[in-house]
């Protein structure tokens, strides 16, 4: 019975149904993409380990720290292993799509196990002072192949008075499960600590593989108590903690979505709203009629309700369609960066359809209660 | 317990306007048999259209008594007047109020869905409907595709295919020409003489009042012959 008339309903002003479906497709594309990206800026990351904390200079990310705390980190009791790894790249952001090299000791792919590495290529680096490992993404885009030169400028000044350095490539690495991480290039911290003439014996962020997930908060409170009021002071947490705390250098990113998604929703239930109310007074007197020849008050209600929710999903569904459909887009976009950060998690879509619902049924419940009260002798009189 | 179809006992429909009050159905009385064809007549404002309203379970009075085959109207709540148009009254408007975007038959169809019927069987008394007004070669066409005439036959078939005791007409040729007019009243003619539908008609058009076979004047809420 339903359905007739919902139809019937829909079809009265097409163009008015398919604008107002496109705008809630276009709505919740929008909220499809902004949670998919989400997750990178929460860092809800897959394959960041609980159980591994990071040591950042706490007034400065990009800033360098002295290697005796590398060495009281790695003392600490519930530290099972510890790393560290210095930024040598000068223009960071500009070289993200041409790999950023970053110096690391010889435990970084024990304590950082994300990060593999064959033997081969790992005794091949330790063999090669300047020797480096380069990120399998990198390698592809680049086509760099083993014996290969890599040149950066750094911030950091060579023994020849320059800031140029220059490496070979002598194997490569690959990183589990975020592949963004394999635009990279690997040096041996030895060789670039001995040959740099300034800022020696630091390094910029420690990685320590705690014993258990979670000894991580009260060990980084530990940390950053140490360090607290002096020049060295520290900021530690959890990898994705210390991860989304660099994103949030930019901005507030997570204000920023849920202030844009809350306009969206807003928008949203405005346009619904307004279609429905539109809807309705347009069919005054076609509700009349059906009331006249039995339609009862709740079936009418019940009928713009309907209508409301099956516009509101429609838009929907097409909305998180699309978003599944252009994923794979932005990730091949994204040279591969963001294959493990950009993702549509169950918990979002089950979110969009909370919000459906709840927009739906507000956004109808005006109009339904406008179907339900007409007057049929007063909506007939009006014509 | 009347022999009456229709009865109507000590009616009064008073409205509130601010703060005086309109008094269109004045201490009304009428009874209208089974198979009966009344016409009412009478200037606009006399109450013609609130009477008929109140027959057909769309308003109730002020003040007294409205029996249409043995049930009190005036008693019933919103739910149950709902559910005796649905069966007991048929109504055909002076706009015809047909759903634009529906066909014919789908018009036609609407009073049908509120019932048990199977598909099959709602097909089969829209058939029966359509075939009564004869446009069951229009079936398939949409209201804007048919003329006036035509899309009043379409009401007049919607208002017949659940059966009812009753018809209702309110204006029914008021948007016709003559010649269609005549077509119109000729088929409600018919339904009264050989479908023993009874059928109350208001209208301002003498021509059409002769068509029935009583008429009736009402003049500021009140009745005479």
């Amino acid at each position: 019975m339903y359905w007739v008339l919902i139809k019937a309903g829909l079809l009265r002003k097409k163009i008015r149904t398919v604008l107002t479906v496109l705008s809630i497709a276009t709505a919740f594309l929008l909220f499809g993409m902004l949670h998919s990206m989400s997750a990178v800026f929460t860092g809800q990351m897959k394959g960041m380990s609980a159980d591994i904390i990071m040591v950042m200079p706490r007034y400065n990310i990009f800033g360098t720290q002295p290697y005796t705390t590398f060495e009281y980190v790695k003392s600490l009791e519930g530290v099972e292993k510890a790393s560290h790894m210095t930024i040598l790249t000068s223009d960071m952001l500009g070289s993200m799509f041409d790999g950023v090299v970053f110096a690391v000791d010889e435990n970084y792919f024990d304590v950082y196990k994300r990060f593999q590495v064959t033997d081969e290529h790992r005794e091949a680096m330790r063999l090669r002072p300047d020797g480096v490992l380069v990120g399998r993404l990198l390698a592809e885009q680049k086509a760099f192949k083993i014996g290969d030169k890599v040149r950066i400028k750094s911030h950091s000044m060579n023994e020849d008075g320059s800031y140029n350095w220059e490496f070979e490539v002598v194997g490569f690495y690959t990183v589990q499960v975020y592949t963004g991480d394999e635009i990279g290039i690997i040096a041996n911290y030895k060789y670039v600590d001995d040959s740099r003439v300034s800022m020696k014996g630091t390094t910029s962020y420690i990685i320590a593989k705690v014993l258990s997930p979670e000894l991580a908060d009260g060990i980084s409170t530990k940390i950053d108590e140490n360090f607290k009021n002096s020049d060295r002071a520290t900021r530690t947490g959890p990898e994705n903690q210390m991860a989304m705390e660099m994103i949030g250098q930019f901005g507030d990113i997570e204000l920023v979505i849920n202030l844009i998604l809350s306009a969206v929703f807003f928008t949203i239930l405005l346009v619904t709203g307004n279609t429905m109310s539109q809807a309705v007074r347009e069919r005054t007197a076609d509700l009349a009629v059906l009331k006249s020849i039995g339609y009862g008050d709740i079936q009418l209600f019940i009928m713009v309700m309907l209508e409301s929710f099956i516009i509101i999903f429609t838009g929907l569904i097409l909305g998180l369609g699309l978003t599944l459909l252009a994923i794979p887009l932005i990730v091949a976009a994204s040279q591969g960066m963001a294959e493990d950060g950009i993702f549509l998690s169950t918990s979002s879509i089950l979110l969009a359809f909370t919000i459906g619902v709840f927009v739906s049924l507000v956004s109808s419940f005006m109009p339904a209660r406008k179907a339900l009260k007409l007057k049929v002798v007063d909506a007939l009189a009006k014509g | 317990m009347s022999d009456s179809l229709v009865s109507v006992n000590a009616v009064n429909k008073i409205y509130q306007r601010g703060g005086e009050k309109l008094v269109v159905l004045d201490d009304l009385n009428l009874e209208v048999p089974k198979g009966d064809f009344l016409a009412l007549m009478g200037p606009s404002g006399s109450g013609k259209t609130t009477l008929l309203n109140l027959i057909g379970g769309l308003d109730t009075p002020t003040s007294g008594s409205v029996e249409v085959d043995n049930a009190r109207l005036d008693t019933l709540n919103s739910r149950a007047l709902s559910r005796w148009r649905a069966s007991h009254v048929g109504f055909i408007f002076q706009f015809y109020n047909l759903l634009p975007v529906l066909t014919a038959f789908r018009n036609v169809e609407l009073p049908l869905l509120l019932t048990k019927l199977s598909s099959s069987q709602r097909k089969e008394h829209v058939e029966t409907a359509l075939n009564i007004v004869s446009l069951v070669d229009r079936a398939s066409h949409k209201p804007n595709e048919l003329s006036g005439g035509q899309q009043q036959r379409v009401a007049i078939a919607r208002a017949l295919v659940s059966d009812p005791d009753i018809l209702i007409c309110d204006e029914p040729t008021g948007d016709l020409d003559r010649e269609t007019s005549t077509e119109i009243l000729n088929l409600l003619q018919v339904l009264n003489r050989d479908h023993g539908k009874t059928i109350l008609m208001v209208t301002h058009d003498p021509m059409a009042a002769e068509f029935a076979k009583r008429i009736l004047h009402l003049d500021k809420g009140k009745l005479s012959n």
